[in-house]
């Protein structure tokens, strides 16, 4: 990384430090990607594309069996 | 991804360089089909126990569903809305029940949201929410009025504050017929706005001066980022940022004009004015690292050829980041850099780990980070060289453009 007549060790320490680094990063990109497959928005997109989803129990499907409902309360 | 104005030098480069592109294109049509919400399904998965009746007066955001419990309708309600964060789309569900009076809130359900962890963290330890239950919904809901912004979240305050606002407003003139009688919020240009525009003002009078003043002005400028742009609004700019404006993740100048000020001075510097401002003068990151050189002293200086390589591997890995946020449509899932970290000292798993490695490095290498692994300064010096490529084709040159490390480097260190 450096001259290393100059600073033998702190050229090892850094270029090892840069080593490390990298593999970081790679473990917080590993862990991004599992994290990704928790995330709601994807995890009911990925269910919808694979046409896994239950109709939900509030989808407008539901909504007229509960109009005659809401006139009778308001 | 060899570089944005290099021709790639091999066959196999070429080919690399276009099957880099053709898959972060792919990646991002994917994702954003994939990430189309559905909004039901969150708030079913945050309230399965509740039966929630669809109001059919709205069909769009914010939408109103009724609460009931036993076959009786409850006079509680669930408003859907949605707003935008620093880190992309947030979707809200306000709990509400109707009282004599017109309505008032009772909780805030965070059904959805693409914000750092550590901004959320910092948002739930603060206990923001908190300060919206018992308003009425004829309140304001304007942060600095009624609200309270949460210092080093404040995007994020600020973009659930406008979902709760919008949902809570409309709620209220479509459902229960009142009058709007609150205040619409105004453009948010005050005390924060001003001193970033004049902490850019004297970077660039610092960058293109050489006298005493500009000494001084770059010392300000240095206190100014470190303590605003870094431990106040945690606003640095990261990967995430600069992938959530191709995606459309853009919050509106009059709800965040700080976020335009950022991207316009750190854009505008390098396509107007071929410097790159805000890494050598703005990042607070960077600050951070040149204050730890000088404690160590050590300044173990970067060859070009290792410069060279760790350029390409930026690409590498901001290509491995690109594909991750596309794919999720998520922009802080991909943003490796340890910046907001830093700054709020909140972060999640292998990120306690990134920042002391990388402070540790600055005390050796000059700006470790910046340097060997940051991507944002990594494009910003692209951009910088592709304008400076596009001069020197259109003003003379000989239509050559720069030769890949060695350019990089002198703007490294300009």
């Amino acid at each position: 990384m450096v001259k290393r007549k100059e600073n033998p060790w702190q050229f090892k320490f850094s270029f090892a430090l840069a080593i490390l680094m990298l593999f970081l990063v790679l473990g917080y990109f590993t862990q991004s990607f599992l994290e990704i497959r928790k995330v709601k928005p994807v995890s009911v997109a990925i269910e919808r594309i694979s046409g896994e989803s239950a109709e939900s129990d509030i989808s407008p499907k539901l909504a007229p069996e509960n109009e005659a409902e809401n006139k009778a309360n308001e | 991804m060899t570089s944005m104005t290099d021709t790639p030098s091999s066959p196999l480069g070429r080919i690399l360089e276009a099957l880099a592109w053709a898959s972060l294109l792919a990646a991002f049509i994917i994702g954003q089909i994939a990430a189309q919400t559905d909004y039901e399904a969150l708030l079913k998965q945050a309230m399965p126990d509740v039966k929630l009746t669809r109001s059919q007066e709205n069909r769009d955001l914010p939408v109103v569903y009724r609460m009931a419990s036993a076959g009786k309708q409850s006079p509680d309600a669930v408003i859907m809305s949605k707003g935008v964060g620093y880190g992309g789309p947030l979707i809200v569900g306000i709990k509400a029940r109707r009282t004599a009076d017109g309505a008032k809130l009772n909780e805030i359900l965070v059904l959805s949201h693409k914000e750092t962890p550590a901004f959320m963290s910092v948002i739930n330890q603060k206990h923001f929410f908190r300060q919206f239950a018992g308003k009425s919904v004829t309140d304001n809901y304007i942060t600095g009025d009624d609200i309270d912004v949460v210092s080093g979240a404040s995007v994020t305050s600020e973009g659930f504050t406008a979902a709760v606002r919008e949902a809570v407003h409309l709620g209220a003139v479509q459902h229960l017929k009142l009058s709007p009688t609150w205040e619409e919020p105004s453009w948010h240009i005050g005390t924060n706005e001003i001193i970033l525009v004049a902490l850019f003002a004297l970077a660039f009078f610092g960058a293109y001066r050489r006298d005493k003043m500009a000494k001084y002005a770059r010392y300000v400028v240095m206190i100014g980022t470190l303590v605003f742009v870094g431990f106040y609004a945690n606003a640095s700019l990261n990967l995430g940022n600069i992938a959530g404006i191709f995606m459309g993740y853009i919050p509106s100048p009059k709800q965040y004009p700080m976020w335009w000020i950022m991207i316009v001075g750190a854009l505008g510097s390098v396509v107007i004015l071929g410097r790159n401002i805000y890494c050598h003068q703005i990042c607070p990151f960077k600050v951070v690292q040149d204050l730890l050189q000088k404690v160590s002293g050590v300044k173990l200086r970067i060859t070009p050829e290792i410069q060279r390589k760790s350029r390409a591997l930026i690409f590498f890995l901001s290509w491995i980041a690109l594909m991750l946020i596309f794919l999720s449509a998520h922009p802080a899932l991909g943003s490796y850099e340890p910046f907001a970290m830093m700054f709020s000292l909140e972060g999640l798993g292998i990120q306690w780990y990134i920042l002391p490695a990388a402070l540790l490095g600055s005390l050796f290498v000059p700006s470790f980070w910046c340097r060997l692994f940051c991507p944002v300064g990594l494009y910003l010096n692209e951009i910088v060289r592709l304008r400076r490529a596009v001069r020197e084709r259109l003003f003379g040159g000989g239509g050559k453009p720069p030769s890949a490390s060695n350019k990089t480097i002198k703007v490294e260190q300009e």
